[in-house]
């Protein structure tokens, strides 16, 4: 783990093992790079720190460390989570760092039970969390000088990093040695939210600094002594199973040290990455394709739109469809496509390994330490306490870094079983986007009638598509033994609006691609049907998108309230100038409410985000800036999947490698974005994943207000428009 | 035998003259603020100058800059006084931070030849920069209040 | 690099012109001069055309501020623009990416030295031309960078960045005539007088 810098300019790092193995990282700016030193004495916390508990700990230098259970990968829990602790500690933000926390039960997910990051939940999970052990930390010091001044605790005040009586001052630094000798507080007492300091405000990202001047350490970064680096050969199929392999001329390469078949494929060691790359090139490697050759994504497609045909396991019934939907008055299909999608985090996967005879050392941008660290010591042949793995910065996580066979960490600990030397795997781009664990491809088919009255009375959804818990180790957890998984339909098995009549069923189809939770996992394809076919409805209703949503939420005033902000501050009744379409949608996921509307125009088939509007309630929030940058970040996640993205098979093979045919928005595609935060004091939710399911909607919706088609398919093709 | 300068410090190396610019200053000169990304000059995240101008360092022979000048995200100005650096702070740019080495070398590249950038101008000079948190909106923000810090301050 | 390049990009072109005031004066120069005449309408011209009509060669010579790509001729990605010179615009110039020779795979940027568009002054835009028109404009001296004939036909069957349209690199398609034949072509053309087509 990396002590964090607590100066601004100091780009001194620290690393220091979590138990026993000091690490020490010391890197300058400029040429001389990173040096890593390592030694095996132990080193308790220190002396002179006083660590009242597993989330802070307070030096005589003023430093206020806290250490952080959740991976930073840019959604900003280096500052949020430091932002609820400090602040119920009364410290002084210019003293606060933080470091990641080591794998230790101690740092699991109050709700998963594992150290994990993921389903938007750092904020809300830490928070009571946080601000618990802030708040004990500050009694500890208050009682450290009320005995030091032989007066009342309750005399004593706490500001800015140190406690006051009348006119004496002792900070927490003159304080930690004595506060350390107390026994922590059974009970405290947290603050009054009208009493926040760092709550609610948009304090600046603390992780900023070492991201402008190229300090910061992200697991490509990594570097030990002696350290070789592999790149491994991999099936070009899912299942194919390598036969043999002839590296006659890649062995004797410039670099390369040793060719190794492993689980993953045939991994190649070298001094570099590019030599390693290199004499890749130069392997041959004979695979036994497996029974994947013939798969394509396009009949798949076909095949699941006639399984959408039969009803699927039962995952809401609400009142009697099929009545209802035989004595409405107008009636629409639609069908929904969403393909395979890469999480496409911009650092590409990589794992440093250091294994040694009793102890393993990995360094690695993950979201799943818990599980990582247990499939290493498998690996390995280790109990899992002589494993360490230390989190660094990751480069995007997105979910695919909380992988649930720890695919990118237990073949780097195969390969450096092979290596007898400290070793980094890394997965080139092509590697990345080929390796699996895709979003799955969805079908959504639904039907829905409107009465006379152009109200709502009927909906049914059938959904087909590839489970992401069934045959993983939580697998029967999650699905809790229902006949479907919940991931692969929520967002829509908790549909808001007031239809009497409402069916959601769910196909779940075997594909022998490996699928896995993607930023907004389920929601990043419900809502996407969803909010099309309401508009749909909306048009059968013969009633205005935004109004008729408004009738069927009345019992919902959070999605009525991001869906009227984000209407009005869009200005959703003036008139737009020719040629631009509005659209709407509004969602509920992970536990906070967002709306968008989006203003697109269509030329040549080519489609034009100009503006999105964001409207987020995620209750009582920590840090606007950074729910306004994740709202953002989003939208524009979402914006990429619905214009551009779409992984594709023939033959087996992945038909995407790179940038190239897997585009991102870039910046000048890029709309305005404008977010708006709804105040209030609910129970807080999540802001990672909320703001990416409204924008494929939105803009389908925009594009059919400004073309008369309706889009059912993404990425949103106008050729492919109805 | 390659030299070339990185950063104003005069490196001579034995290296496979086609070995990217970008695995050589990683790896052989450990400067990791240069990233890879894609490869193939399609994401931007290796971005460094050679003589002042922006390049791709993945796809850049290590031989192109043989007895030419090589500036780093390292070299940009490593306490942060860049007016680039500073309002990439005030507006607090970075998500993951992963991309933003190459989207501030670009955008160092940009202002010096449009000391005031247009919205058009930044578009222009920053498409090949992709970002995948999705912090456009503020690389955008912090080139225009760069401009501004560096016109208010006089010479860059 | 791409002070450099236009460095060496005007004394070429400004040694080139001089040489031709010296040695090669230009007879029917300038967009006011007539149509040449063409006894074979344009035949010895049209033998070669599918070379400069190809996607290799109007990717760089086709409408708008910006190259093309792929024998689609798409625009080519990430908003690429001709710039002031023709080498891209502040931090994407074409040197940020494309090196002086291909690099080792499909989809990799392609290289030669000098790899630029034509100047925005003299853009060389032959899309929409009919044969007898893109025969004059690359005779024309104003629309082809002050080139006489001797000068264009060097250019056409030599220039480096033109000879990479037979050797293109992985993944894609070269120009249609092989070099040696094009060669001859262009040089038959030359000698006949580089007659046009009348349309």
């Amino acid at each position: 783990m990396i002590r964090r810098k607590l100066e601004r300019r100091d780009f001194l790092k620290i690393s220091v093992a979590a138990s026993g193995g000091l690490l020490i990282g010391i890197r300058f700016p400029g040429i001389s790079g990173l040096a890593v030193a390592q030694s095996s004495a132990a080193q308790p916390a220190s002396a002179n720190t006083f660590m009242p508990n597993a989330f802070v700990r307070i030096g005589t230098d003023e430093r206020v460390t806290v250490i952080v259970n959740h991976s930073e990968m840019g959604q900003g829990v280096y500052t949020s989570l430091p932002m609820l602790l400090a602040d119920e500690l009364d410290a002084d933000w210019s003293k606060v760092g933080f470091e990641p926390a080591p794998v230790d039960p101690k740092y699991n997910h109050p709700a998963f039970g594992i150290q994990m990051t993921g389903g938007s939940s750092s904020v809300y999970s830490g928070l009571q969390q946080f601000r618990e052990a802030g708040a004990a930390a500050r009694a500890m010091l208050i009682a450290a000088a009320a005995q030091q001044w032989n007066v009342a605790a309750s005399d004593c005040r706490t500001e800015s990093g140190a406690v006051l009586n009348g006119a004496r001052k002792l900070t927490y630094g003159q304080l930690a040695s004595a506060a350390a000798k107390l026994t922590p507080p059974e009970h405290v007492q947290l603050k009054d939210p009208k009493d926040f300091k760092l709550i609610g405000k948009p304090i600046k990202r603390l992780d900023t600094p070492e991201k402008l001047n190229g300090s910061a350490v992200f697991g490509i970064d990594v570097k030990l002594p002696g350290m070789l680096t592999a790149v491994i050969a991999r099936p070009p199929i899912f299942g194919a199973k390598m036969k043999s392999f002839d590296d006659s001329r890649a062995r004797s390469m410039p670099g390369v040290r040793k060719i190794v078949a492993i689980p993953a494929g045939v991994a190649v060691i070298a001094d570099t990455f590019w030599q390693a790359k290199t004499a890749r090139e130069a392997l041959r490697v004979d695979w036994d394709e497996g029974s994947m050759q013939n798969f394509n994504t396009s009949e798949m497609m076909h095949q699941f739109r006639e399984r959408a045909k039969s009803p699927g396991s039962s995952v809401r019934k609400d009142g009697d469809f099929d009545a209802a939907m035989a004595a409405a008055a107008r009636k629409v299909e639609a069908v929904y496509e969403v393909p395979y999608l890469s999480h496409l985090m911009m650092e590409p996967l990589n794992c440093a390994v250091d294994l040694r005879a009793d102890s393993c050392e990995v360094w690695t941008g993950s979201q799943f330490q818990t599980i990582d660290r247990a499939n290493a010591a498998k690996i390995a042949g280790l109990p899992p306490e002589k494993v360490q793995l230390h989190t660094t910065f990751l480069g995007g996580g997105f979910g695919r870094r909380a992988n649930p066979q720890s695919d990118f960490v237990v073949e780097a600990v195969y390969v450096a079983k092979a290596a007898g030397a400290p070793v980094k795997v890394l997965w080139t781009r092509e590697d990345d986007m080929q390796g699996g664990w895709y979003r799955p491809a969805f079908l959504h088919a639904i039907e829905g009638g409107v009465d006379a009255g152009g109200n709502a009375v009927s909906w049914r959804s059938r959904l087909v598509g590839q489970s992401i818990m069934s045959g993983t180790p939580f697998g029967a957890a999650f699905m809790k033994g229902k006949d479907y998984d919940p991931a692969s339909v929520e967002g829509v098995d908790d549909l808001p609006y007031e239809i009497p009549n409402l069916t959601v069923e769910s196909h779940q189809a075997e594909i022998n691609v490996p699928v896995q939770w993607l930023r907004s996992v389920g929601h990043s394809h419900t809502a996407f049907a969803t909010e099309c076919f309401m508009d749909e409805l909306a048009g059968a209703a013969g009633k205005d998108p935004y109004r008729f949503r408004r009738g069927l939420l009345q019992k919902h005033p959070r999605h009525l309230g991001v869906l009227d902000l984000a209407a009005q501050k869009a200005g959703w009744d003036k008139p737009l100038p020719k040629g631009m379409g509005r659209g709407i949608a509004v969602h509920f996921a992970f536990e906070s409410y967002s709306a968008h509307v989006a203003e697109v125009s269509v030329e040549d088939g080519n489609i034009r985000v100009h503006r999105m509007v964001c409207a987020i309630d995620c209750g009582q929030y920590v840090n606007p800036g950074i729910i306004a940058a994740q709202t953002e970040g989003g939208a524009i996640f979402g914006a990429s999947a619905a214009l551009f993205q779409e992984l594709t098979f023939e033959k087996g093979r992945l038909q995407q490698t790179n940038f190239n045919s897997f585009p991102v928005m870039r910046m000048n595609e890029c709309p305005q974005i404008e977010t708006y935060l709804v105040d209030n004091h609910e129970k807080s939710g999540g802001i990672g994943e909320p703001g990416v399911p409204c924008a494929a909607p939105a803009i389908a919706n925009a594009v059919f207000a400004v073309t008369g088609k309706r889009i059912r398919k993404l990425p949103i093709r106008m050729s492919e428009a109805v | 035998m390659i030299g070339f300068s990185v950063n104003g410090k005069r490196v001579d190396l034995e290296v496979d003259p086609s070995t990217p610019l970008l695995w050589v200053i990683r790896e052989q000169l450990g400067l990791t603020g240069t990233k890879y990304g894609c490869g193939m000059a399609q994401c931007g995240a290796c971005t460094v100058h050679i003589n002042g101008e922006a390049v791709r360092s993945c796809v850049t022979p290590v031989s192109r800059v043989d007895g030419k000048f090589v500036t780093t995200i390292e070299g940009l100005s490593p306490d942060l006084s860049n007016p680039l650096q500073r309002a990439w702070l005030e507006e607090d740019v970075p998500q993951c931070g992963y991309c933003q080495s190459g989207q501030l070398m670009s955008a160092a590249v940009l202002l010096r030849e449009k000391p005031a950038p247009t919205d058009e101008d930044i578009d222009e000079a920053m498409t090949g920069n992709i970002c995948r948190c999705g912090t456009y909106p503020r690389i955008r923000r912090a080139i225009h209040r760069a401009a501004e810090m560096a016109a208010k301050g006089g010479a860059r | 690099m791409k002070r450099l390049s236009s460095v060496l990009w005007s004394l070429l072109v400004c040694g080139a012109v001089s040489t031709a005031w010296l040695s090669h004066p230009v007879a029917a120069a300038g967009p006011t001069a007539a149509p040449t005449a063409s006894s074979d309408n344009g035949a010895l011209f049209t033998a070669f055309v599918p070379v400069l009509r190809h996607p290799r060669c109007m990717n760089c010579h086709s409408k708008g501020g910006y190259p093309r790509q792929g024998d689609d001729s798409h625009r080519h990605t990430m908003d690429i623009r001709r710039g002031p010179a023709g080498f891209g615009v502040t931090s994407v110039k074409c040197s940020t990416c494309h090196q002086d020779h291909n690099l080792g795979a499909a989809h990799l940027p392609p290289g030669a030295p000098g790899w630029h568009l034509p100047p925005p002054s003299v853009p060389m835009i032959w899309e929409g031309l009919t044969d007898g028109q893109l025969c004059e404009s690359i005779k024309n001296p104003k629309q082809n960078r002050g080139r006489n004939i001797d000068q264009l036909v060097e250019h056409l069957t030599e220039d480096k960045l033109v000879m990479w349209g037979w050797n293109p690199g992985e993944g894609r398609t070269p120009v249609p005539i092989p070099h040696d034949e094009f060669s001859a072509k262009v040089k038959a053309w030359q000698a006949a007088g580089a007659p046009c087509p009348a349309r």
